[in-house]
């Protein structure tokens, strides 16, 4: 046997009292002059005896008496769990949900405050030694606190403080199922502290097993008045990398999850947690919408963007995030043939072209977003590959089997490799070396070379752009693709598994496809990037477009800058080597992230990710700087909507249940007390009670 | 030891005025032939001068020839008879007190022995009205205080003096008192002892068994103490024993109460029942009640052929 409080065995020492008393009274004895001492002396003399061994029990009797008594208030207990001498038999269980959608409330005051109020309120009225379970509701059901003692009131309250909110679609069904097949038989109270969120609800009908006329079942359910709520469902970037001072498009998804109209809450977009611009949004009950933002960065490294909705009633979920890397340029290496050298042949002419008028210079190569670079094929290292962001494989007759190799590893170590096939290429042999390498996203059917002038052409689409960083030339003047007309291109047929389409040509046929493989990505253009054979030279309307294109393929050497929760977060460093490596989810504390070694650079990984969505970052250390990389972690907004139970299935629910519903701590106590919470029997009181009251009556009865 | 309040008797309180007009009206007959030196309203053994005839017997010369009953005589041709009647006396009472230290036993302010001496002056009160001789014998074992019969009005002031003299002390002498009163009284009377009865009872019995033999009458009043009665005590507590001086007794009265109340109904039961059996009458006076009452009661009882208390 143990005892909650062995402290309180020093009062066994108390056992002496009834001892020292009596010697007390002996010792302070009235004095009384007595005639009738012959008639005390045979009274005495005949019951001598026994008086003594009446004194000796009677003694004894009280001092265990009292020591009884305090070995009951050290509260003793069994070595076996279930098998508890003292305490209560009402066993307390709370089930409580820890969905973000209890953050909602007004003024400051939710549903999660008011129902730890409750809590608190009910966990204060629990005497020592009292039987509670809790079960928590998140991401990761479970029974936080197993048919435990109450030891005192602070230390349950810590248990109950330490409970985490978590962005997960709880279910009500299953942690009624789990408390209501806990301690089956006993005398139970299970206090729900939830929401009334219909999609947390479903199913609890059917969870009735376990439910006896030993339990009694409180609903605890602060409630809302305003369950209009918009969330930001998903951000999306341009492009991993985006040039400086080169505008790229923003996305947020934002969702409507009430049941009633929203007119013109503000969306807000931040960088780096300065607003760069807003816009209105109005959204009938249930539905989404995606809105757009350009956004602009005049300074290259990590940056965050955020967009944020004007606070509702729920806003954990107002806000979305997600990383971006601006690059000064992006660096290319065009492979083509040493015969090619004419003015227009190669890709190399055109786009250092195209750079220097986007910088706004006819002769400052270098000002320009693309810096170009050309290596005759297939004279080239991977060494030299890697010195670039991308590599253009422009065409061209001379592949060879370790030219391939070489791209392949290049590709698998995250580089981006953009194939432009033109009227050069050879389409046996790359079908013959690509293929294999898995460096094709599709097959090469045929080339159509049709006279530069003519009608029959290809004709860009401004519409179905898959690429988030192309979806704005939709709508831009400045960038209209449909003028563009390619008088040469290849068909391509059966696209390989995973290969998606970035553009089109505007009779729908695939005009640009990506392929991600390993950690880089091969970008496939259907017509050359030269300007013999089309007009990209006079359309200066395509250069945003190709901008986009070409900075994309530089992305695929760049780490993912959104997550998904618990994914892991990969990093590749380039340059220095780090030392180590921080990660922080906002307001929680740094944790150490993983360095591994790879051949180039060194990756770091931070395996657990976020576990809800928000904005993160990676201290990256090295010896002699240090650098910061935004993320943003997204996740499905499942614990978004408001929307609460149909009253038929509430209405069932209580018949079902027969729970007592309440709104606030007070509306509980009253409701417990009308219930006659709190007067069930201490067994282990009125045993003591019981034998010290035993003792007194034979005292009495034998000697009055 | 505990200080008793010393007691202050006087002759007022000892026998005041109103105690004397209520035993006005009280008379103590004696129940049995007693032998007076005096003609009084008891009826004696001896036959002699009175009214009520007795018995007729043969005529013997001496006897005085107007005692002959001539007309029983006639009914008998060679026999004369005389009339014998018998004789009338005075009563003989002889107060036995116990004045024990024992007595100082005190409830109430009231002490056993104001109510000892307070009965012991009205029952002399009440023989000498009857002009009935009365004498007393005050005893403990350290003095005895022995007053001789006498019918006189003035024995009553002596009585009363006696009593306002003397103090409860020293232990129990009663049965010396018997013995004594054995020796000196030889004609038949009453015998009254007035005690507390706390003692030993053997030797006492066995001179009030000699007493009677003697053809005296013997009552006995038993003056109680309510608290020797009711035991009401419920601590430990130190008993100094009135009558041996340096005795005490440290008790726990609550498991001794049981016992002691029991120890008690049965000695004075055992009193009652030997009182009984040889015809001696028994009365227990609490000293809380007022005596005339009580003396009355018992008059009354004895009148009709009752046994007392």
């Amino acid at each position: 046997m143990n005892f909650v409080y062995p402290g309180i065995l020093f009062g066994l020492l108390l056992g002496a009292i009834p001892i020292l008393v009596y010697y007390l009274m002996r010792f302070r004895s009235m004095r009384v002059a007595w005639g009738a001492d012959y008639i005390l002396e045979r009274a005495m003399a005949r019951r001598r005896r026994k008086v003594y061994w009446d004194q000796i029990i009677l003694l004894t009797l009280r001092a265990l008496a009292v020591m009884a008594l305090v070995a009951a208030f050290a509260r003793p207990q069994s070595h076996k769990k279930q098998n508890v001498v003292t305490g209560s038999s009402v066993l307390r269980i709370l089930l409580v949900d820890n969905s973000y959608s209890t953050l909602a409330g007004q003024s400051g005051q939710t549903v999660h405050d008011q129902a730890m109020d409750a809590m608190r309120e009910l966990t204060s009225h629990w005497g020592r030694g009292e039987k509670w379970s809790l079960y928590a509701l998140d991401s990761h059901p479970r029974w936080v606190v197993d048919q435990a003692r109450v030891i005192d009131t602070a230390r349950t309250l810590a248990t109950l403080e330490n409970l985490k909110v978590e962005e997960t679609a709880v279910s009500l069904a299953a942690g009624l199922k789990a408390v209501l097949s806990h301690g089956i038989g006993q005398q139970r109270e299970i206090y729900i502290f939830s929401d009334d969120q219909a999609a947390a609800w479903d199913g609890a009908d059917q969870m009735m097993a376990g439910k006896d006329d030993k339990t009694r079942l409180f609903w605890i359910h602060p409630p809302l008045a305003d369950r209009r709520n918009l969330g930001v469902t998903r951000l999306d970037v341009g492009h991993e990398s985006v040039l400086r001072g080169h505008s790229f498009p923003v996305y947020a998804q934002v969702a409507n999850f009430s049941d009633e109209a929203v007119r013109d809450a503000e969306l807000s977009f931040l960088v780096n947690g300065t607003v760069a611009g807003s816009k209105r949004v109005s959204l009938p009950p249930g539905q989404n919408t995606q809105v757009a933002m350009d956004l602009r960065l005049d300074e290259t490294g990590p940056h965050l963007i955020t967009a944020r909705l004007s606070n509702d009633v729920l806003p954990f979920d107002n806000a979305m995030s997600a990383g971006v890397q601006v690059m000064e340029a992006v660096s290319l290496l065009v492979l083509r043939d040493a015969d090619r050298t004419g003015k227009f042949d190669s890709s190399a002419a055109f786009l250092k072209l195209a750079g220097r008028i986007l910088a706004g210079s006819s002769t400052n190569e270098a000002a320009g977003p693309l810096r170009i670079k050309e290596q005759t094929t297939p004279a080239c290292t991977l060494a030299q590959l890697h010195a670039h962001d991308a590599v253009i494989l422009d065409g061209g007759r001379t592949l060879t089997p370790e030219l391939t190799a070489t791209l392949r590893r290049y590709v698998e170590e995250g580089g981006g490799l953009i194939l432009a096939v033109d009227d050069t290429v050879d389409l046996p042999t790359w079908r013959r070396l690509l293929t294999p390498a898995g460096l094709l996203p599709a097959s090469p059917v045929k080339v159509r070379n049709e006279p530069l002038g003519g009608d029959t052409c290809r004709r860009l689409s401004r519409s179905g752009f898959d690429l988030p960083a192309l979806r704005n030339l939709e709508t831009c003047p400045d960038g209209d693709v449909s003028q563009v007309r390619f008088y040469t291109w290849t068909e391509f047929d059966n696209p390989t598994a995973g290969t998606e389409v970035m553009a089109r040509f505007s009779d729908n046929t695939p005009f640009a496809w990506r392929r991600r493989m390993e950690r880089g990505s091969i970008l496939l253009l259907a017509a050359g990037l030269n300007s013999r054979n089309n007009n990209l030279l006079v359309r200066e309307t395509v250069y945003p477009f190709l901008v986009h294109l070409l900075a994309e393929a530089a992305s695929a050497s760049q780490y993912k800058h959104v997550l998904g929760r618990h994914e892991a977060v990969r990093y590749l460093a380039r340059g220095e080597p780090p030392t180590g490596a921080m990660f922080e989810m906002e307001k929680d504390e740094l944790v150490p992230a993983v360095i591994t070694p790879l051949p180039v650079g060194k990756r770091v990984e931070y395996a657990p990710g976020g576990n809800r969505s928000g904005p993160a970052s990676l201290l990256v250390l090295r010896e002699n700087s240090k650098e910061r990389v935004y993320f943003g972690i997204q996740g499905a907004r499942s614990d978004s909507c408001l929307t609460p139970m149909p009253a038929t299935y509430h209405t069932r629910l209580t018949e079902t249940l027969g729970w007592t519903e309440v709104g606030s701590a007070k509306e509980l106590m009253d409701a417990l007390e009308s219930q006659g919470h709190g007067q069930e029997f201490y067994g282990w009181v009125l045993l003591a009670v019981l034998l010290f009251a035993l003792g007194e009556l034979l005292m009495e009865l034998r000697f009055v | 030891m505990a200080q008793l309040p010393e007691e202050k008797l006087t002759l007022d309180t000892v026998l005041p005025a109103d105690l004397r007009d209520a035993l006005r009206q009280l008379e103590l007959f004696a129940r049995k032939k007693v032998e007076g030196i005096q003609h009084g309203a008891h009826i004696s053994r001896r036959k002699g001068v009175s009214t009520e005839f007795d018995h007729h017997k043969l005529y013997m010369p001496g006897d005085p020839i107007k005692h002959v009953d001539w007309k029983v005589s006639a009914r008998h041709d060679d026999k004369h008879f005389v009339k014998r009647y018998i004789e009338d006396t005075s009563l003989a009472v002889r107060l036995v007190v116990d004045c024990s230290a024992s007595q100082k036993q005190t409830t109430g302010g009231v002490s056993t022995w104001q109510q000892c001496a307070q009965l012991t002056a009205c029952l002399a009160y009440l023989v000498l009205r009857q002009r009935d001789s009365v004498g007393m014998a005050m005893i403990n074992a350290a003095e005895t205080v022995w007053l001789p019969s006498s019918s006189t009005q003035t024995q009553l002031v002596r009585v009363l003096q006696a009593l306002v003299k003397a103090r409860a002390s020293a232990a129990d002498a009663v049965d010396a008192a018997l013995r004594a009163t054995l020796e000196r009284v030889t004609r038949r009377g009453m015998v009254i002892l007035v005690s507390d009865l706390m003692f030993d009872p053997a030797a006492v019995r066995q001179g009030i068994r000699k007493l009677q033999a003697r053809g005296h009458e013997v009552l006995i009043f038993q003056i109680s103490d309510p608290d020797v009665e009711n035991f009401p005590f419920n601590r430990w507590v130190q008993f100094e024993s009135l009558e041996q001086a340096g005795v005490r007794y440290r008790v726990d009265t609550v498991p001794l109460k049981r016992f002691y109340q029991e120890e008690y109904r049965e000695f004075m039961q055992d009193w009652k029942n030997w009182t009984r059996k040889h015809d001696v009458h028994f009365m227990t006076l609490r000293s809380n009640e007022p005596v005339e009452h009580a003396l009355s009661m018992y008059l009354a009882l004895r009148a009709g052929g009752g046994r007392g208390a």
